[in-house]
């Protein structure tokens, strides 16, 4: 019966529907991970109280059932003298993007049935610009942090905000450098093409100075510690500090769907997508490998997040511009050199 | 794909109107920003997702941000009505649709208005890249260095024109 119904209009909306409710399903399990993984290396319990039907605990993971169920129903009050539609707006425009990013990245080996050719992405490999899809998109994810610090009619948000996009787009700078090696090693913008490159060898062997300078950008792309100017939460304010309930969470769900779209270009990007020995012979295996990937730079972000301190904000910016942009250009420089004249 | 074209460029049309319209400087760039993304979206309908990838990065992404960094920090937040002389106004407006009428006319001759003959599903999409570079690394190579020159050397200069000598 599953036979008769796979084509490839089927295929795409099944896709479709999997991918956004994966995401959405991983970005609840990374609040309680990191929770969990939190008091785990601080050598805590964590949360472990919420149950279900008041009896089966399962290491407390129902939690963020019961914290998204809070945020749900908590009172949403529109702050005096806001903007009320750019303050409604912005979270939205952060999260809109953060959920269309994963689209592009191919999270399977593509199969053959009936003569159609099927591939695990939703952006159709065809469309040729892969990578810059993503990065296109993720360029529009600073407009939630700038809009919703402006319409916040808040001081210290305003502040918060230019900090937050001033830092975005530092980084970003550094980490497209980065990408440019990978694109000019597999010869293609595909994201699909530049997995197939990396078959036998990962990029992040011949290219290890690109993939550390794409690492430490992928923490200050997406606000978290040690670079996590957008939040504050302990002593500097952010950008969301008038935001509450429902508007809070979406650039709450925001910031860890760009984690988990941002994991998943690294290992697309470095760590050779799906590939994995033996596993990716079937479908299932490869897709099972990427997800393994994934799941274990998702956990360096947590890892990263409870064992580093702060950096201060002039740090931040001496890394970005005097240690990663260069170092992201020695990259270049070497790859394409190499590609010139000695592959 | 009709529809698409309609949808994003009333979008756009709306959005650049807005731009004038609107007394606040941050909300005139907002619609500057919903504009340049309307039109990528138009470019995505003519089969050059290259060029969309583009104008989103180059546009959208880093020079609308440029200009409400600067906007937030002059921190002006209304337009005071009485700088609006009705006068200038007025001719401002009749000078704009004359403007526009002409280009529509020109355009009319020219074969640009039939670029919509061109447009196609997502398929249709290959070897955009390639093309490009092809014209822009071979045909065009001396003339395209030359301007990544003056690129630089403008770079430069705005950095040895704005420093604080010391």
């Amino acid at each position: 019966m599953m036979e008769g119904l796979l084509n490839p209009q089927t295929f795409m909306v099944f896709k479709v529907v999997v991918v956004f409710v994966a995401v959405l399903t991983l970005v609840a399990l990374a609040t309680w991970a990191e929770r969990r993984g939190a008091a785990f290396i601080q050598d805590r319990v964590g949360p472990n109280r919420v149950a279900l039907f008041g009896k089966i605990r399962i290491f407390g993971l129902g939690q963020p059932l019961a914290d998204g169920l809070k945020l749900f129903f908590k009172e949403d009050v529109l702050p005096l003298n806001v903007d009320r539609v750019l303050y409604t707006i912005a979270p939205v425009i952060s999260f809109i993007p953060a959920t269309m990013t994963f689209a592009a990245i191919p999270f399977g080996k593509p199969f053959v049935k009936n003569g159609i050719q099927y591939f695990l992405s939703i952006l159709p490999p065809d469309t040729n610009i892969g990578v810059l899809y993503i990065f296109a998109l993720a360029g529009m994810g600073v407009y939630g942090i700038i809009i919703g610090g402006w319409a916040s009619n808040n001081k210290w948000s305003i502040l918060g905000a230019m900090r937050a996009s001033a830092q975005v787009i530092s980084y970003e700078l550094a980490m497209t450098l980065a990408v440019v090696g990978v694109v000019i090693s597999a010869g293609s913008l595909r994201l699909d093409r530049i997995i197939e490159a990396q078959n036998g060898l990962w990029n992040i062997v011949p290219q290890f100075i690109g993939a550390i300078v794409f690492f430490v950008s992928m923490f200050a792309e997406t606000n978290r510690l040690p670079f996590d100017f957008a939040e504050g939460e302990s002593e500097i304010i952010g950008y969301h500090t008038e935001y509450m309930s429902m508007k809070f969470s979406m650039f709450f769900l925001a910031e860890y769907a760009n984690m988990i779209t941002a994991s998943g270009l690294f290992v697309t990007l470095y760590l050779g997508g799906w590939h994995f020995p033996i596993l990716d012979s079937t479908v299932i295996g490869s897709v099972v490998a990427f997800v393994i990937k994934l799941l274990f730079v998702l956990w360096c972000f947590i890892w990263v997040r409870w064992t580093l301190p702060r950096f201060r904000y002039d740090q931040l910016m001496r890394l970005g511009w005097k240690v990663m942009l260069p170092l992201s250009l020695i990259n270049l420089v070497i790859v394409a050199l190499f590609y010139a004249y000695g592959g | 794909m009709q529809l698409a074209f309609y949808i994003l460029s009333f979008i756009a049309v709306f959005a650049a109107v807005m731009v004038v319209l609107s007394d606040r400087p941050i909300v005139s760039g907002l619609f500057l920003l919903l504009c340049f993304t309307a039109i990528s979206g138009l470019y995505i309908t003519l089969s050059a997702p290259f060029i969309a990838a583009m104008q989103l990065v180059v546009y959208s992404g880093a020079i609308i941000v440029l200009f409400l960094f600067v906007l937030m920090l002059l921190n002006q937040h209304r337009e005071s009505p009485s700088k609006r002389n009705r006068f200038v106004t007025f001719v401002s407006v009749l000078g704009g649709v004359l403007i526009g009428v002409f280009i529509y006319l020109t355009m009319l001759k020219s074969k640009i208005l039939l670029s919509y003959t061109k447009m196609s599903a997502v398929g249709g999409m290959k070897n955009n890249v390639e093309t490009i570079a092809g014209v822009m690394f071979k045909k065009y190579f001396i003339p395209f260095e030359l301007i990544s020159i003056l690129l630089l050397a403008a770079m430069v200069a705005a950095v040895f024109l704005s420093k604080k000598r010391v």
